[in-house]
């Protein structure tokens, strides 16, 4: 900075430079006192909404085709099994029908799924005619950097607007499905809760370790 | 009643309404309730259980319509999934949590020159939440210091600690001289009353075998006394007051279309505290402009919400959660300090349960098998602490009728409006400092992600409503008087939480019951003459 077109002086801009850090510490230390969250603001406005003024329904038996095949990727079968199309079915058409905004995310999801899934096999350009590996291709493509729990990718992507419809995917569809899912029966199943939900036999029984639980017939 | 079929009209059926009826019906008084809700078969309560296991809404046959509201303010309020209109109310899907408010939270401006003082204490209050339990069959165990005084012991003994808090949260608080306590719950931990035992489903919000209690249960009591009518799916619009100082007639919506209307000598306000409100201020009229029972112009405001926020720590050892639906232990220790005109009430408790299988798999980032093998790997050893804090009642956090918005009747849709100021954040805070000194002390390794809430000062309302019609003795400064009797209207009682002057750290409901239930004995004494 100059005064009067003439070259700042080292001493002045010393005492600049100490009039400025001043002032932001104290302002840093002032909202911090107030526990003021200057980017909550931001992260919110860049938080995914559902649109709640959207319509109700349930997709068409060809989307629904691309979602079950989601959900064979998302939730295979290994030791345990994996989600079944009538449950799929089941909990998107009611997820659709109920909850207003969860429609077209559920339509995006397709049309974002079928069209990577063109460019792994152009030969099988739907996800659902893809095999099981090839499904996995597809959403390593489209969020494979999500296992590697990247917190900054994840925000980065927020903010690029190529990375809202894949970010829009994982938060209304997979992630719903992925909950669904691990809610059931079949889900508790994979951390050795055959028993779940349901009588334990003894209604003391969660006071002891699961292997000395009595459990019923 | 000369001139009427019934004694008392009651709108909502939950907790509030439900006692207030049955202590009317009991006493030979004919009472009609109208409930927007619908009514439901108890014995599809099994077929409720199977829809939540399955993942699904287990309620959504039950109440369909979707939540229409419109939220403002430093916080927004969250209502799906919150409220139920049934026939019982929110009864059906509530974690049955039945605390009593701390002695001191009647008397926050008097002791520390905060928020509002109730017009009746804690002791004058004590017999009715003695009956409440009664009613409720809370299980518990006295001898908490830190809680408030009590005449006797609780129905039903407590439920034990679960294996979790056995294996690490008591040692844990031993260490760090904290106290816990069983949590009080209105689940039967024996026989009651007609009413099984908790066998441990696991599936709490729809409690297949009624051990967890719900408003329905007297509610067929008193239909089967035969003084008790209920109108589900009516939906109270409009409450008219053609004489200058009382209630003449409801008006309702039909489930087939138009509109019904009851005339009663006595109507009862029970309709949740954020619909409560609404109707009052539906029912606008050139007499009262600004909604009935509101020349204070206090309606709607002081409006109150608890606010949570948690953390969580891998621990070594598996905890096995999950095989019961609800938690055993709190502790009370912070609720009242000498710090409280600074730093809020607070109740914390514990959880093995979360994150649950579902967040684990929600929050991984990952799919497919690898998510399976993650889950094996890390679910059940998670420990976490949940701190629910105090929200000061302000005047401008408050209940009003959205401009634009419209429900699917075409009525306006709630707004509202929540003021979170420093107290609370203050609160939170040291809440978390809390938590963070336990989980550390039971050797939990907290991740970063969950230590990045101290900078987020993370928070989520738990849809306790209170305040908007609060109680007091000065008309000016309040809606209803000390019976819960509305100061502009004779025959127009409000009961609820929305009378609630200060909302305190614990859970409402049980506070809700025993107001209700004082409410109810003194509707039937001034129905017998008895008062004036």
């Amino acid at each position: 900075m100059a005064e009067a077109g003439r070259p700042l002086r080292r001493r002045a801009f010393l005492r600049l430079a100490l009039v400025l850090g001043a002032a932001g510490a104290a302002a840093v230390a002032g909202l911090r006192l107030r526990r003021v969250e200057p980017l909550a603001g931001v992260r919110r406005w860049l938080a995914p909404r559902l649109d709640g003024a959207a319509p109700t329904g349930v997709l068409a038996a060809d989307e629904m085709r691309t979602i079950v095949a989601l959900g064979r990727v998302l939730i295979p079968d290994d030791e345990t099994p994996g989600a079944r199309a009538t449950w799929v079915e089941r909990y998107v058409n009611e997820r659709t029908a109920r909850h207003p905004g969860y429609l077209p995310e559920y339509k995006a999801a397709v049309a974002l799924l079928d069209a990577a899934a063109a460019q792994v096999a152009p030969s099988r350009p739907r996800f659902h005619q893809l095999t099981l590996e090839q499904g996995g291709e597809v959403m390593e493509d489209l969020f494979g950097r999500r296992g590697s729990a990247s917190r900054w990718w994840r925000r980065v992507e927020r903010i690029l607007p190529a990375g809202q419809r894949k970010q829009r995917c994982w938060s209304f569809v997979i992630e719903d499905l992925l909950s669904g899912f691990y809610s059931t029966p079949a889900g508790w199943a994979v951390v050795g809760y055959d028993n779940y939900p349901g009588v334990p036999g003894d209604p003391r029984a969660y006071t002891r370790p699961l292997d000395s639980q009595v459990r019923p017939n | 009643m000369a001139g009427f079929t019934h004694d008392v009209c009651i709108i909502g059926s939950g907790v509030a309404g439900a006692l207030v009826a049955h202590e009317l019906v009991q006493r030979g008084r004919k009472v009609l309730i109208l409930d927007a809700g619908r009514r439901f078969d108890p014995t599809l309560r099994m077929e409720l259980m199977e829809r939540a296991v399955e993942g699904l809404d287990p309620w959504a046959p039950v109440d369909p319509d979707p939540e229409v509201y419109s939220s403002t303010g430093t916080d927004h309020v969250r209502l799906e999934g919150k409220r139920m209109r049934a026939v019982g109310g929110s009864t059906h899907h509530w974690g049955g949590l039945a605390y009593r408010m701390h002695a001191s939270d009647f008397r926050l401006r008097s002791l520390y020159g905060l928020g509002e003082d109730w017009p009746v204490s804690y002791d004058e209050l004590e017999p009715y939440y003695a009956r409440a339990e009664a009613e409720l069959g809370v299980s518990g165990q006295g001898g908490d210091p830190h809680a408030s005084w009590r005449s006797g012991p609780f129905p039903n003994p407590a439920f034990p600690f679960s294996y979790a808090v056995e294996k690490v949260v008591r040692p844990a608080c031993d260490h760090l001289g904290i106290s816990i306590h069983p949590i009080p719950c209105a689940r039967n931990s024996q026989p009651y009353r007609d009413r099984p035992a908790c066998v441990a489903f696991g599936v709490c919000h729809v409690c297949p075998i009624e051990a967890l209690y719900n408003a329905d249960i007297h509610l067929r009591r008193g239909v089967a006394t035969g003084n008790l009518e209920i109108r589900p799916e009516a939906r109270v619009v409009r409450l008219a007051a053609r004489s200058p100082r009382r209630v003449t007639s409801a008006t309702y919506l039909q489930p087939g279309g138009g509109t019904g209307t009851v005339e009663a000598p006595i109507f009862v306000l029970a309709a949740h505290a954020i619909e409560s409100i609404r109707l009052l201020q539906l029912s606008a009229s050139p007499r009262f402009p600004g909604g009935l029972a509101n020349s204070s112009g206090t309606l709607g405001r002081y409006f109150m919400e608890h606010w949570a926020t948690g953390l969580a720590g891998e621990v070594e050892e598996p905890l096995y959660p999950h095989r019961i639906g609800f938690n055993t232990a709190h502790s009370l220790q912070f609720y009242d300090t000498p710090h409280r005109r600074r730093i809020g009430a607070m109740k914390i408790t514990f959880s093995a349960g979360s994150p649950s299988l579902s967040e684990l798999a929600r929050d991984s980032g990952l799919w497919g098998v690898a998510l399976k093998r993650y889950l094996r790997r890390v679910y059940g050893r998670w420990l976490a602490a949940i701190v629910n804090v105090e929200q000061l009642p302000r005047l401008e956090s408050r209940v009003t009728l959205d401009p634009e918005l419209r429900d699917a009747h075409g009525y306006a849709a709630p707004r509202v409006h929540l003021e979170l100021g420093d107290y609370e954040l203050r609160t939170l805070l040291r809440g978390r400092e809390r938590l963070l000194r336990i989980l550390r002390a039971a050797r939990a390794r907290i991740p970063g992600h969950q230590m990045a809430k101290f900078k987020d000062s993370e928070r989520h309302p738990i849809a306790h409503h209170m305040g908007g019609c609060r109680m007091g003795i000065d008309p000016a400064g309040s809606v209803v008087d000390p019976d819960l009797r509305t100061h502009d209207l004779d025959n127009l009682y409000i009961v609820g939480s929305a009378v609630f002057p200060t909302g305190g750290a614990v859970n409402p409901t049980l506070t809700i019951a025993a107001l209700a239930l004082r409410a109810g004995e003194t509707l039937a004494a001034r129905l017998e003459g008895r008062l004036p």
